[in-house]
């Protein structure tokens, strides 16, 4: 990726605590929503990996990184969430997309981006071992972006890659979801 | 004309409706509070790991009346409960349990003979709360539930008598997505169809009794 200092838009979340509503099939998830729940959930290796956005007086944990790189070309959204009591980061990079504001990511909307392992990617990152693992091949199901009447941005889907080879071994994430709302 | 339409009914529905509180107003009635324990189960199709029953309690009140006074034996009772449904499901080391607290509002049909009643019906039930809406808007589970009813009831005539009942959930109760491994969204699921098992005992608060019970 080229000039990706050019634009980056951190965001972080948000006006309130994730909320974590056990999915019906599989509560050890959070349930698939659409209506900013602050929330998601994978299962990696077998193993269960849970992001709920924290906020306390002074920090907010847990909140989605939407960065857009090169004038709107590149797109990473990340989820941070905990696995094996581990913190870990799932990340998704996007090359070939059009988009030079938070707001345009409604074009993305109901959007099946396929991770060929190359231009896209998945990715995961543990902060405890400093192991991170790219080139995930999947996809990533950006299924519904609204924006709310706050001018807030509310983004669900759902996920999964694999990433064969790695330094940190072979990985499998299925049955992702989020549901975020960002600013 | 369609939304005029909609409405042609309810002269008929009034009609039936008076018919019903006229036989009511010349018929015996009781009036009984209730209350005791249940057993839920459900049935499911899809839900991971192992499903067991829970047990939980239910209270509210009833209305008996004979429709036609001359078939005594004959009677129909309204009730009104606080009743408690769900189920727990562990998945590895994780155990959930889901609440369901349910406006019932059975309707039985009850023909007795001495101190025993069979009775059958149909229960209406509105979701009133769940164990997951603490901070979220709206339960994932569907806010209506019906059932069938048998079952019968013990030493009615007597000031206080006791009930069994089993309800067999007619509605499926949870409306979800099913997706696969990479997140295709693959249809729709529908699943869950309450089970419950009541015992309980029953107060009469009015001192009338049927004819045949004197």
């Amino acid at each position: 990726m080229k000039n990706r200092d050019i634009l980056v838009l951190l965001l972080l979340l948000i006006s309130c605590d994730g909320i974590f509503i056990p999915d019906p099939i599989d509560p050890r998830l959070p349930m698939y929503t659409e209506t900013g729940n602050n929330a998601a959930g994978a299962i990696i290796n077998d193993q269960i990996w849970k992001g709920v956005v924290e906020k306390s007086l002074f920090f907010v944990s847990g909140a989605p990184q939407v960065n857009l790189y090169d004038e709107g070309d590149s797109l990473v959204i990340q989820f941070s969430g905990i696995r094996n009591n581990q913190a870990e980061i799932i990340k998704f990079h996007i090359e070939g997309i059009q988009i030079n504001a938070l707001l345009n990511l409604t074009t993305l909307d109901n959007t099946k981006i396929i991770l060929n392992g190359i231009d896209n990617f998945g990715a995961i990152e543990n902060l405890n071992t400093l192991c991170n693992s790219s080139g995930g091949i999947g996809q990533l199901y950006l299924r519904r972006i609204t924006v709310t009447e706050e001018n807030s941005i509310i983004i669900s889907g759902t996920f999964g890659f694999t990433i064969n080879g790695s330094s940190c071994g072979n990985i499998d994430v299925s049955y992702g979801r989020f549901d975020y709302v960002v600013r | 004309m369609n939304s005029l339409l909609r409405y042609a009914h309810l002269p008929k529905t009034f009609l039936i409706l008076a018919i019903f509180i006229l036989l009511s107003n010349n018929c015996w009635s009781q009036i009984f509070i209730l209350g005791g324990f249940n057993r839920n189960y459900i049935k499911q199709d899809y839900l991971a790991g192992n499903v067991e029953g829970v047990s939980n309690y239910h209270f509210g009140a009833a209305w008996s009346m004979r429709p036609v006074k001359n078939l005594s034996y004959l009677s129909i009772e309204r009730q009104f409960l606080f009743l408690w449904k769900g189920y727990k499901q562990s998945v590895g080391t994780t155990d959930y349990e889901a609440e369901l607290l349910y406006l019932s509002f059975p309707f039985i049909i009850k023909y007795s003979y001495r101190f025993v009643s069979l009775q059958t019906g149909i229960s209406l039930d509105l979701l009133t709360f769940t164990s997951d809406v603490k901070y979220a808007e709206s339960s994932k589970f569907n806010n209506f539930d019906s059932s069938l009813i048998i079952g019968f009831d013990l030493f009615e005539q007597k000031r206080l008598g006791f009930y069994a009942r089993f309800c067999i959930g007619l509605t499926q109760i949870l409306d979800y997505y099913s997706f696969d491994k990479l997140g295709n969204f693959t249809g729709e699921i529908q699943d869950i169809k309450n089970r419950n098992f009541l015992l309980g005992l029953k107060l009469r608060l009015s001192n009338h009794i049927f004819p045949h019970e004197k």
